[in-house]
């Protein structure tokens, strides 16, 4: 009698590579981002050793080709053609630490076999500007805003979210449990609430509401995203209900 | 497959050291059922040897105050030893790593083990490591001259090569810090080889009758 043999699956993929572990004796499971299946976590064998065709062509921070065998409970790498080093970006410390941060972020934002191709090509398209762009504060910032409105998280800026009324321009508190701006007004102590300045709403405002191209024209003041650093942080601990940790090492090197 | 060590059949002593075999790293639930019916034919001497061997490494290793290596003393053979270069300190991830390159008889300096690579992402920051340990030994020290930087050829190993840089060069200008050369592995084919490990290779091209 004919053995029954399960057909494996096999996918073909661009995807940037989020983190990397090793497992085993010379194997490492990559987590990998791409447009048509989100996360995927495929293990990749015998990679850590000298003599692997494989080593060289992946690592953390890579935009790759990758061939992947689908697994039960653990994918394979079969084959990994690279396709961007960012060996430029590796050459300075701060931006490796940026782009850890970047990796991080969409790690939290992503799931498995979800696909999600606005994340991926947000996460490409800062990855290939952040070499150039001279302004890498705001560059960060605008990739975390636009991170949460592509994830459908974007704090409310508009309306007060304990009395619903309209916002009038001036001074606000951000409150990261209640999802966004709250009047002075109406504002209870409990809350651990961020002060906001009227500038610093408006930037916040015109960073989510607009693409790269308008945002990198723009002159904000350093303590307007300064504070955005500090309310992006408390905001997505908050939702993803979990620490930065490359925020950290990003601060120590900055 | 179902692991036997759920059956109920199996006895609890059993069930329990696949169990306790299986938290090693490389060993899945069919190697630690193979290892530990191995063990049920050892003698009983053998098995006591095994398990004194796992008990000492918990209770007579410790590291060594001057390069973190592991050691039984506080200060390990390679830091007593008055044959060493002093004046070069090798900077490695893990202890295994020492070994490797004690192996190959190419280093006669000294070495520091930092017990891991910088990995922000996984949480692994310069305060986790031991990057605190070799400033501070190098800042005792003025005989040292040169660091040579041995992390992995991977990203983390970069960002922790240039993190140690960073902080050796505010603190000491003196010094000279090297980083091991990257390039082909003997035995292998260019026709295999990747586009970084290429780029590396011929930016490390060295004279031929240097390397002969």
């Amino acid at each position: 009698m004919k053995a029954y043999r399960k057909k494996k699956k096999y996918l073909q993929t661009e995807s940037i590579v989020l983190k990397v572990y090793d497992f085993g004796e010379a194997d490492r499971i990559f987590t990998l981002l791409s447009p048509s299946n989100g996360i995927i976590r495929a293990v990749a064998k015998g990679v850590r050793k000298p003599k692997s065709r494989m080593g060289g062509h992946i690592d953390i921070l890579s935009k790759v080709n990758a061939y992947i065998s689908i697994g039960e409970n653990l994918s394979n790498l079969s084959q990994v053609e690279m396709i961007d080093n960012y060996s430029l970006l590796k050459k300075d410390l701060s931006m490796i630490s940026i782009g850890f941060y970047l990796l991080e972020l969409c790690e939290k934002f992503s799931v498995e076999n979800d696909p999600n191709n606005d994340i991926y090509q947000h996460l490409s398209f800062a990855l290939d500007l952040l070499l150039s762009c001279d302004n890498k504060n705001l560059l960060t910032r605008w990739f975390e805003i636009n991170l949460l409105v592509i994830s459908g998280f974007l704090p409310e800026l508009y309306t007060c979210q304990i009395s619903g009324t309209e916002l009038i321009e001036g001074d606000h508190l951000f409150s990261s449990i209640n999802g966004g701006l709250v009047d002075k007004k109406f504002a209870t102590s409990t809350d651990n609430y961020i002060l906001m300045d009227k500038n610093s709403i408006k930037a916040l405002r015109f960073l989510s509401n607009n693409l790269w191209d308008k945002v990198e024209k723009i002159n904000f003041p350093k303590n307007s995203l300064d504070k955005l650093r500090i309310v992006m942080r408390k905001y997505i601990q908050t939702i993803t209900n979990s620490q930065i940790n490359s925020e950290k090492f990003l601060s120590k090197v900055r | 497959m179902t692991p036997l060590s759920n059956f109920q059949f199996m006895p609890p002593a059993l069930s329990k050291l696949i169990e306790s075999l299986r938290l090693l790293p490389g060993i899945g639930p069919k190697t630690a059922q193979k290892l530990a019916f191995s063990t049920l034919k050892m003698s009983t001497e053998q098995v006591k040897e095994i398990s004194e061997s796992l008990l000492d490494i918990k209770t007579q290793i410790i590291y060594c105050e001057s390069c973190q290596n592991i050691s039984e003393n506080t200060n390990c053979n390679i830091c007593i030893d008055d044959k060493r270069d002093s004046s070069i300190i090798c900077v490695v991830e893990e202890s295994m790593d020492v070994y490797v390159l004690e192996k190959s008889g190419a280093f006669k300096g000294k070495f520091h083990v930092l017990h891991g690579s910088i990995s922000p992402v996984n949480g692994i920051g310069p305060d986790e490591i031991r990057i605190k340990e070799l400033i501070n030994r190098i800042n005792d020290k003025p005989e040292i001259e040169e660091i040579v930087i041995a992390t992995n050829l991977n990203l983390e190993g970069e960002a922790t090569a240039m993190y140690i840089n960073q902080v050796l060069n505010n603190s000491k200008s003196k010094l000279k810090i090297t980083r091991l050369a990257r390039g082909l592995p003997s035995g292998s084919d260019i026709e295999y080889a990747d586009d970084t490990t290429i780029l590396h290779a011929l930016g490390s091209r060295v004279n031929i009758n240097e390397s002969l």
